[in-house]
């Protein structure tokens, strides 16, 4: 099967013969304190200290290839941390850890007993050496609390290698010239990790993983809520391919748009070594010789080459025999012409090959953000005669060979070839195992090479944790009812359809359902919640702030006929921007339903409308429904928040086809 | 080198313990030592448990914490679990390596252009690697050894290893003392450029001082180094401080017995702090040593010094030091509180101290219920001095009654002598001579910068910085 040809398919790309094989690892705060000491856990924009460190570490230490970087990651980077007075000595590595919250290993033990994982007696907490400076210590405290359990998703029995506990790292803030500037305000957040095996082979089967694996852990109530406080790694391989993992997946429904991109750029990948074995290529073929070209472009007109050779940089430039055409995307585009319409569809318009991953190799190495490769010239200002001058000058055949050139100072430039060529070395290979960080639009880019086996040792300023029969039973108690059951439950007991229940399930809004329908009526609390909440939320508003008492009171105004039920957003929302602009609760509450009082009668909203209607006779007139854009301004800005938008549009409709026809 | 001793680190981040011995059990006892026995199995054997839930790989680690119930495996996955001995069906063996204690090492270049420098070490490791398959701590002490674990040594000097003894820093005791004593002797007339001592950081400030006495006159830099994160971990500070001091012993133009640690929480630069000045200030900061009532001799960093007051005393070429290993073991503290009663300085004398430091409030003070039991001292011809527990600024004993009431007992005022210091010089003082006079005149007389004659105003606040914010709060009063 080609891949290109897959990708024409007007229903997007089928990756089914791939042989893809993915594993989740989902990691989901726990609420509370820091797991070893007693700070808060919340991210704080407070003022901060610096502390600057460098780390005694090395890649070999770390089991990973690449030993011509290890003074780099060991003792010359310099890693700062901001340091704000809610955090203690312990984030700051100055002084040890405290024994970890009991409440914290009771979660650990709950979500255990939750995925069908077998709890070990005594629990050890690990160091895992982390190399880029967002633990202050260097590793990473991980105990091991679950083992090979198992959960049921879309009707398929999915294994759970481990369940962990460990501390999150520091926050990462930016990333200058001498190395990277963390916070420390997240570090030592404790995060359960939930490691599944590595067979899933359907995309959207790993996508409802991570759902079902985060709403389970939802469902004890210990864990955090919001953006940042869950995210999941996916490990990606296909046949023929290597374990890629993919870090920092955030948004759930970005899961499988992720496996498929990364699937198929594996699979160009395999390709790429493919055609590279066809045309005879072996590392003997392309060695590291680098030109400098730099006489070649004095009187170039290429900005990006001016201004690099202005500095008194230099363009380098490494032949690449048999590598034409592997590099640029353009080539595959052009063979994909016609047919990008289903691929935007299904998110893999941009079909990666190796200049991308040149590109990302020189950028970690060397920090240097461009490269030129042959594929994609003429261009960025360079001519064809230049073009073809350089490609003389290497000795390469158009047709065939490539070349990457680089402007920039001589050494780094030279870093950065040398980067390219051990990325080209790799390329013969197939596809290299590696680190990858996720964009938004579910393509992804080169972090650093996979580690190897982790590097742990114990922990030994924490004691080991005997973990009881009696523990362990006191956990099997605490396990909540699973999600899907309790869709099912409050369905049938508040008579909502389970849609509705499944719906507010993924806003996260059940246990506000429960709470609220003990009081109200079901049917108006799901209306609240479902519509309320989103709009609330789009306008800013934390709906989550007010108490029970004020949600019942918005509620009740519907059966006391004070508005209709469809304004319940409207209330929800008018209560919160008066809650905001300083007033208390009741105060706030009493205006709110005062405010929107009234509302019931849509003879107000229908009289409105025709008197808008009216006014706006002269543009009716000229543009007949087509008017309802320019009218509906005035119209909206008088009935805002008493009635719903749609209706509000909806009746200036009837008001328009009034006067159209005559009947005012 | 022995490698067969349990390793110990210095300062209150340690390291764990690994029993390098043959021992097939190693630290197992109770029913888990004999689920072992049954199964036939031994530390660092691969092997497959069975138990009544599930399988588990990995290697069956040593145990260092006193439970008796569970067997510690090492899964694949390089976490450790433990198992309980009753939930062990079975356990296959599936092969044995055991962990490797060596480290990479080779051979430390000799550069004849660069100085020579003696690390003698007292307990401890100064460097150390991982073996991640077991997660043992391999200790590095040997020049080899430090090389593959610190290479920038190579950089600054050529270095000899000299392991006096393996005891963590609170066991260091006069026997101790006098043979690094005698081994500083040694070297320095060995021609070396320099003396490192690795030494754990707990009495380092002691050994300090005690040295200060017993080596006077040195010609070369003498550096006690340690450091306050073991030096398996990533963020160890011991990698630096060993730089730092290596550097100092190398180069510096201070000719005295010093303690080199960080200055800041950050990697900045470590301090010289005089050996009689310095005392370690916090249990767990990095920056932990602080001089008090003085500013320190220096700093380093990059390679340079910065001396900040000049009056340190200049390095030698000659090779003539003076060295008095002599410690009167009969020395004891009174670490005077409200309340405390006559019988605690009874015992004392009952037991044959010889003499006593006194740490009083204040300038210098202790409760009347003291005043019989003191009086009995005295009589007695037992040594009693004052130092102030305030631990900055002098005893000035004239200003209240109690003070003049404790001089006509006989107890002596020792300026600013900090109070551990003054144990140190009291032991050695008499350690030198028994005549009362020729004591008391030791005890007062300024040898290496224990008593100064006057308090500069910013030795008080000197080097609680290091951070911006703190940094500016100090910028306020200056």
């Amino acid at each position: 099967m080609s891949v290109l040809d897959e990708l024409s398919r007007p229903e997007g790309p089928d990756i089914s013969g791939l042989g893809l094989k993915v594993g989740l690892e989902v990691h989901r705060q726990i609420e509370g304190t820091k797991l070893f000491c007693s700070c808060p856990t919340d991210l704080s924009d407070d003022p901060f200290d610096t502390v600057r460190r460098k780390l005694n570490i090395t890649r070999s230490e770390l089991g990973e290839e690449d030993d011509a970087v290890q003074m780099e990651v060991g003792r010359g980077r310099v890693n700062t941390y901001q340091v704000q007075a809610s955090q203690c000595l312990v984030e700051l590595d100055e002084e040890p850890p405290h024994p970890p919250s009991q409440g914290h290993i009771e979660t650990a033990l709950v979500v255990a007993k939750m995925l069908n994982a077998i709890v070990p007696s005594e629990v050890q907490f690990m160091r895992k050496l982390v190399a880029d400076g967002s633990d202050t210590t260097g590793f990473q405290r991980t105990a091991l609390v679950g083992l090979g359990g198992h959960i049921d998703v879309m009707g398929l029995r999915l294994g759970i290698v481990s369940v962990c506990i460990e501390e999150d790292a520091a926050r990462k803030i930016s990333e200058t010239d001498e190395g990277p500037v963390y916070r420390l305000d997240r570090l030592g957040t404790p995060e359960l990790e939930v490691t599944t095996e590595p067979t899933m082979n359907d995309p959207e089967l790993a996508g409802a993983a991570a759902r079902t694996i985060g709403d389970m852990l939802r469902s004890t109530g210990l864990f955090k809520r919001g953006i940042g406080t869950i995210r999941q790694d996916v490990n990606v391989s296909i046949e023929g391919g290597a374990r890629t993992e993919l870090k920092l997946v955030q948004e759930l429904n970005m899961v499988p748009r992720t496996i498929v991109t990364e699937a198929i750029r594996q699979h160009l990948l395999i390709e790429v070594a493919s055609v590279l074995r066809e045309r005879g290529v072996t590392p003997l073929s392309i060695p590291l010789t680098v030109v400098d070209v730099t006489d070649l472009f004095f009187s170039t007109s290429s900005k990006v080459v001016q201004n690099g050779l202005k500095g008194g940089g230099r363009v380098l430039a490494l032949p690449l025999k048999g590598f034409g055409g592997l590099m640029g995307e353009r080539t595959v585009m052009a063979r994909l012409q016609g047919s990008s319409t289903a691929l935007v569809r299904k998110g893999v318009d941009d079909v990666r090959r190796l200049g991308p991953e040149f590109a990302y190799h020189v950028r970690v190495r060397t920090g240097l953000k461009g490269l030129f490769h042959s594929d994609e010239l003429p261009s960025y200002g360079i001519t064809v005669e230049e073009l073809t001058a350089v490609q003389e000058h290497l000795g390469v055949d158009p047709a065939l060979d490539g070349f990457v050139m680089v402007c920039a100072e001589h050494g780094r430039a030279m870093e950065a070839l040398k980067a390219v060529h051990r990325r080209a070395l790799a390329s013969l290979l197939g596809v290299p195992s590696e680190v990858r960080r996720p964009l938004p639009d579910g393509r992804s880019e080169y972090m650093r090479p996979m580690p190897g086996p982790a590097r742990m040792y114990p922990e030994t300023d924490i004691p080991t944790i005997v973990i009881t029969d009696d523990m362990k039973e006191a956990a099997r108690k605490r396990v909540p009812e699973a999600p899907s059951a309790r869709v099912h439950r409050l369905a049938v007991g508040f008579g909502l359809s389970e849609e509705t229940v499944r719906s507010l399930n993924n806003l996260e809004l059940l246990d506000e359902l429960e709470g609220l329908s003990a009081s109200a009526d079901p049917k108006l609390v799901s209306l609240l919640l479902l519509q309320g909440y989103p709009r609330a939320r789009e306008k800013g508003l934390d709906p989550s702030s007010l108490s029970e008492k004020a949600l019942l009171g918005t509620i009740s105004g519907v059966g006391e006929g004070l508005y209709s039920k469809e304004a319940l957003p409207s209330v929800l929302c008018q209560l919160l921007t008066l809650r905001i602009s300083g007033m208390d609760e009741e105060s706030a509450l009493r205006d709110a339903r005062k405010a929107c009082s009234g509302d019931t009668d849509l003879g107000v909203l229908v009289e409105a409308a025709r008197k808008v209607a009216e006014s706006g006779r002269d543009i009716i007139m000229a543009k007949g429904e087509g008017a309802l854009g320019p009218l509906m301004g005035p119209l909206m800005k008088e009935m805002r928040g008493r009635f719903d938008g749609a209706l509000i549009s909806s009746t200036l409709k009837d008001g328009i086809r009034r006067v159209m026809e005559g009947r005012d | 080198m022995d490698h067969k001793k349990r390793l110990s680190m210095g300062g209150p981040y340690g390291a764990v313990g690994v029993d390098l011995s043959d021992d097939r059990y190693q630290g197992y006892r109770g029913p888990a030592l004999e689920v072992l026995k049954r199964e036939n199995v031994a530390v660092w054997d691969r092997v497959l448990v069975r138990t009544n839930e599930q399988e588990v790989e990995g290697i069956l680690l040593p145990r260092s914490a006193g439970d008796d119930s569970h067997l510690v495996i090492k899964m694949i996955t390089g976490y450790n679990i433990g198992i309980r001995h009753d939930n062990i069906l079975s356990i296959e063996e599936r092969g044995s390596k055991k962990a490797n204690y060596k480290i990479p090492e080779k051979d430390f270049p000799f550069d004849p252009v660069k100085p020579n420098v003696t690390i003698l070490g007292t307990g401890g490791t100064i460097a150390s690697r991982l073996d991640y398959r077991t997660g043992a701590v391999i200790p590095a002490f040997t020049p080899g050894e430090l090389f593959g674990a610190v290479p920038e040594l190579a950089d600054i000097a050529n270095i000899k290893t000299k392991k006096l003894f393996g005891v963590f820093s609170e066991n260091m005791g006069p026997h101790q003392w006098k043979t690094l004593a005698e081994n500083i002797k040694t070297e320095i007339e060995s021609g070396v450029a320099g003396i490192c001592i690795g030494h754990g950081t707990d009495t380092m400030h002691y050994t300090g001082a005690v040295l200060s006495f017993m080596v006077q006159d040195t010609p070369v830099p003498i550096v006690l180094v340690g450091s306050q994160r073991s030096s398996d971990r990533p963020s160890s500070d011991a990698a630096r401080t060993l730089i730092g001091s290596v550097t100092t012993a190398a180069y510096s133009d201070a000719a005295e017995v010093m303690v080199c640690m960080f200055g800041t929480t950050s990697d900045r630069f470590c301090y010289l702090h005089r050996g009689t000045r310095v005392r370690k200030m916090h249990s767990s900061y990095r920056n932990t040593f602080k001089t008090l009532g003085d500013v320190p001799i220096g700093k380093v960093q990059d390679g340079k010094f910065t001396y900040y007051k000049q009056d340190h005393k200049k390095r030698r070429q000659d090779r003539e030091v003076k060295v008095y290993p002599k410690f009167e073991e009969r020395v004891t503290v009174l670490y005077y509180y409200p309340n405390m009663h006559p019988d605690i300085l009874e015992s004392m004398i009952d037991k044959g101290y010889k003499g006593i430091v006194i740490a009083g409030t204040g300038l210098g003070h202790v409760n009347k219920p003291l005043y019989d039991p003191i009086q009995r001292a005295h009589e007695e011809g037992i040594h009693m001095y004052m130092a102030v527990q305030t631990l900055y600024g002098y005893a000035h004993m004239f200003v209240y009654d109690t003070g003049r009431d404790l001089m006509a007992r006989g107890v002596i005022p020792l300026d600013n002598m900090l109070p551990e210091v003054a144990y140190c010089k009291l032991g050695w003082a008499m350690g030198m001579t028994q005549d009362p006079k020729e004591v008391n005149n030791l005890m007062l007389t300024p040898i290496a910068g224990e008593i100064t004659p006057r308090e500069p105003y910013n030795g008080f606040i000197q080097g609680q910085g290091g951070v911006d914010s703190v940094e500016h709060f100090l910028s306020e009063f200056s």
